[in-house]
């Protein structure tokens, strides 16, 4: 989009500011992490969304006009994520998952103490250990930590249909020292769900017969993994719309773990143990 | 000196030149304060300067925006006394690649007009012009002391601080004032 010598005086005088005009050179590291700082910003405004925030079209645009309007939008990125997260620190539960809780309750704080819009947007600062269903790997900075935490609240909406103990009696039977797993909470509430949503059975009756097992395997014999994610995914749709007003954004979010269930349910059928994926 | 501009000129060559006559033109101005001590650069000597200067800079890894530091290097040194005409361009040249060195040595935590003020007050005094010992060991200790931990010179901009580290124990100035005389004049 911008050529060098658009780029390098931007380069040039972050450069300046960073070392508070007292160096004249900086190693090669330093000038990276700078240009990487400016195309950040740059690539902020490629994403959309900056049109109600400039009068300038993008084809008129300076470099240096568009890098600051990319750090103006990173820097409402950071205010939206400050405002998320204290809305959803108020009942936030962890259901005893270290993982989930460092993250939440440490990282993302840490996050904001320590982002710095100004010389490294790009910086991720956390390693984001509890995993979410969405790939984010492509992602840096506040964007990953943005869209990481946007997932955090789709989940804890989730579960929040669930009694919390119920949650955490699905995980203990998951794995009995399920709190220092690295695992995504609503893939093994999801899964055990989908059991009783096949079944057309309650939530609130808990466990499986011998008997639903039997029928489960009869249901799902014989289909390939793509058509049970069909059947998983119509099940779901179906449940997003009764049980949570229809949230769409909360649907694909969970469709996301939708191939892995149908693997998992495909491994257990092979194996005969239903048993050990639709717990409660 | 007029641009000269080929299609097969890539941008970021037409950026080096551009960049390299800036230099060229910062440099030759300050003859007009070193000319007061007897020193001057012809335009040959800034180019070779300016050549060596990129060289530096790749050699030590850095990247310089703007001016550079050699016009700085210059009006910091011109008064030495142990600078000549004939020394002054090979003395510019190490001074500049000692200066990136241990700009890098040092982590950056230093700036620029700090390490010049202790790089010149080393030169004239402990290492009595000698590029050597100002490098092997004036910095070097310097370098360790800051690495470590050591801030004092932000208080004094790098000057006065030497003897806090020196290794070698030397006369204080009165003590040997003093000896003389009484060596000399009983």
């Amino acid at each position: 989009m911008y050529q060098m010598e658009e780029l390098l005086p931007l380069v040039g005088h972050l450069t300046a500011k960073y070392t508070s005009n007292e160096s004249t050179s900086v190693t090669y590291e330093t000038a990276q992490r700078l240009m990487e700082a400016v195309l950040y910003c740059i690539r902020e405004t490629e994403q959309g969304g900056e049109a109600a925030m400039s009068p300038v079209p993008a084809e008129s645009r300076s470099a240096a006009q568009t890098y600051e309007l990319g750090q103006q939008m990173v820097l409402q990125k950071v205010q939206k994520l400050r405002k998320l997260y204290h809305h959803m620190l108020g009942e936030f539960q962890d259901y005893g998952m270290k993982s989930l809780d460092e993250v939440v309750r440490k990282g993302i704080p840490e996050f904001l103490r320590r982002y710095d819009v100004r010389f490294s947007p790009q910086e991720t600062w956390l390693t984001l250990d509890y995993p979410i269903l969405l790939e984010h790997g492509d992602l840096s900075g506040i964007d990953e930590v943005l869209l990481y935490l946007q997932c955090l609240v789709w989940e804890q909406r989730f579960l929040d249909a669930f009694d919390s103990t119920y949650v955490t009696e699905i995980l203990r039977e998951w794995n009995a020292g399920y709190e220092e797993m690295y695992e995504n909470i609503c893939s093994i509430v999801l899964l055990n769900t989908m059991g009783h949503l096949l079944l057309q059975k309650p939530l609130q009756e808990r466990g499986y017969t011998g008997a639903e097992y039997e029928r489960m395997e009869n249901l799902w014999r014989g289909r390939s993994q793509e058509e049970l994610e069909q059947i998983l995914r119509k099940l779901l749709k179906g449940w997003i719309a009764s049980a949570y007003h229809n949230d769409q954004r909360l649907l694909y979010y969970l469709y996301n773990e939708t191939g892995n269930a149908a693997a998992r349910i495909c491994n257990a059928l092979y194996n005969h143990c239903l048993n050990r994926i639709f717990i409660l | 000196m007029g641009i000269v501009k080929t299609k097969e000129m890539d941008q970021g060559k037409l950026l080096e030149v551009l960049n390299d006559q800036a230099q060229i033109r910062k440099l030759q101005e300050t003859n007009c304060y070193a000319e007061h001590y007897g020193l001057t650069l012809t335009e040959e000597d800034t180019k070779l300067l300016v050549e060596e200067r990129r060289q530096a800079l790749h050699r030590t890894r850095r990247v310089e925006f703007g001016g550079g530091i050699l016009p700085q290097i210059v009006m910091t040194f011109c008064d030495s006394q142990y600078i000549t005409q004939d020394s002054y361009v090979d003395i510019l040249t190490r001074l500049q690649e000692i200066f990136y060195t241990y700009k890098n040595e040092i982590r950056d935590e230093i700036t620029d007009d700090e390490l010049l003020a202790f790089m010149k007050e080393q030169y004239e005094t402990i290492c009595c012009g000698d590029l050597e010992y100002l490098e092997s060991t004036c910095l070097e200790l310097f370098a360790q002391a800051i690495r470590a931990g050591y801030d004092t010179y932000q208080l004094t901009g790098g000057e006065g601080i030497y003897e806090n580290m020196d290794l070698v124990k030397r006369w204080e100035r009165e003590l040997y004032m003093e000896a003389l005389r009484e060596l000399f004049w009983g």
